[in-house]
């Protein structure tokens, strides 16, 4: 069974372990905010946020791939969501691509809204994976309860935490199973399979789901009291 | 005499039509180790979701002379302790005291008095002192007396257990049944595991296709060979 899939590193000792969850939690929503608020942020303070962040994994001590290479997840959504930005900002024309008669312009402020777009996706996630390796996740729940955080957000955000290394488990005990059985066959005759094999993974959940919730109500759980 | 559970005549369909209990009648004496025995499929499961109003028994099954209704249904559940078979269904919590105190939290018990049975409930497992351990990083069988915890803390009359030996190996089976027998009190312990049944129950009703098909002494069943194996339990 894995553990620490989310706050991995976060049993560590170094100068932002220590600190109170609740001033990291400000700390981090803070700096999501003054990223986050400005359309286009100066470059200077892009660069101060991406500064900041590399000294904070460096002073405690986390593996450098760990953070970066992680925050790398969210790239592929702001690529697609922003590819539209370079065609429908205003600006000077730097590009006209055309094909089949048809044509867009690329404008030059564009395409630094789309960079800047795609920085800040990365950035803002970077900061809550550091967040995550620097807090124990029950930590981070307190202190989310200690700014009154919802009760039903919280067994929410606790739920997540729990099953995800269920869920986990089962998606390696279903991989064993397929590559255990499919050797030598071409691609794409894995992937074929791979559709079922999702399939099993939603079915089990719901049913993993179902019987949570029966285990609940066992306990005297009342779904009105919230 | 009222019986701490008394089933008569209970039917169950599932939603795609399939008989899952067709006449279901039993009854546990207060006090008694009952073990439920029954192949895969039998019904096991389905019957133990009765007892607490998991699903609806239609005044079918009564705890303690009761019949459950919409107004005793939470009463019941408190007085009747389900132990799951996967004890990931139980377990949720990032420590194991906040879900041994799941339970009493949801009666809306005192702090002081959550704690105390958190106590109470751990030491009864043999897992006093794990209090801030993850779940999620304990063994099999850790976790199902874990789970055992959780529904002790709220200090039921009936314990029911559905499977509690799947999967453990013989460490784990001989450390539940020790805290099983310690524990006493009604239990219901569904099984398919002759061996576990034959050392903690008194009495046994074999369940095949939805029906009981025989009760009884746990020493007169257990040496019926034939009828054991008819329905699939040797």
């Amino acid at each position: 069974m894995r553990h620490e899939f989310l706050d991995k590193h976060s049993e560590r000792a170094g100068p932002l372990h220590r600190l109170d969850a609740r001033a990291k939690t400000v700390a981090v929503a803070l700096i999501l905010l003054g990223l986050n608020v400005l359309r286009m942020p100066p470059a200077w303070l892009g660069a101060a946020a991406a500064g900041l962040l590399l000294a904070a994994v460096i002073a405690s001590r986390l593996p450098l791939g760990y953070v970066f290479r992680r925050a790398a997840v969210v790239l592929p959504f702001a690529v697609i969501i922003g590819a539209f930005l370079p065609f429908t900002t205003e600006g000077r024309a730097v590009w006209y691509p055309a094909a089949f008669g048809y044509g867009a312009l690329v404008t030059a402020e564009g395409l630094r809204l789309y960079a800047t777009v795609i920085s800040k996706a990365y950035l803002s996630l970077a900061y809550v994976i550091l967040l995550l390796a620097t807090t124990p996740f029950r930590a981070l729940l307190r202190s989310l309860a200690w700014f009154r955080v919802p009760a039903f957000f919280l067994s929410l955000l606790s739920f997540t935490y729990r099953y995800i290394f269920v869920l986990v488990d089962e998606i390696e005990r279903l991989q064993r199973a397929w590559t255990a059985r499919y050797f030598g066959r071409r691609r794409a005759a894995q992937f074929r399979a791979l559709g079922p094999a999702v399939g099993a993974l939603f079915v089990r959940s719901y049913e993993r789901a179902e019987r949570v919730w029966a285990a609940m109500l066992s306990r005297g759980y009342d779904p009105n009291a919230v | 005499m009222t019986y701490a559970v008394e089933i008569r005549d209970l039917t169950y369909t599932y939603p795609d039509g399939t008989a899952a209990l067709a006449g279901v009648d039993l009854r546990v004496g207060e006090g008694t180790t009952f073990g439920l025995l029954g192949a895969n499929g039998a019904g096991k499961s389905t019957l133990l979701l009765h007892l607490n109003g998991l699903l609806n028994a239609n005044g079918a099954v009564a705890i303690f002379g009761e019949k459950i209704t919409r107004g005793n249904v939470r009463e019941i559940r408190r007085r009747l302790g389900l132990v799951f078979q996967d004890p990931d269904d139980m377990l949720f919590m990032p420590r194991l005291e906040d879900d041994v105190a799941f339970g009493p939290r949801n009666l809306g018990l005192a702090e002081g008095e959550v704690s105390e049975r958190v106590k109470e409930a751990l030491a009864a497992v043999g897992l006093s002192g794990q209090e801030r351990r993850s779940p999620h990083h304990m063994s099999l069988g850790e976790r199902r007396r874990a789970s055992l915890a959780a529904a002790l803390a709220l200090r039921p009359d009936i314990l029911v257990l559905d499977e509690p030996t799947a999967n453990l190996d013989g460490r784990g089976r001989r450390e539940l049944a020790a805290v099983l027998a310690a524990l006493g009190g009604t239990q219901v312990i569904a099984s398919h595991d002759l061996g576990f049944v034959e050392k903690l129950c008194s009495e046994v009703a074999v369940l095949a296709a939805g029906r009981v098909v025989a009760s009884g002494p746990a020493e007169q069943i257990l040496a019926d060979e034939p009828l054991l194996r008819e329905h699939g339990l040797v």
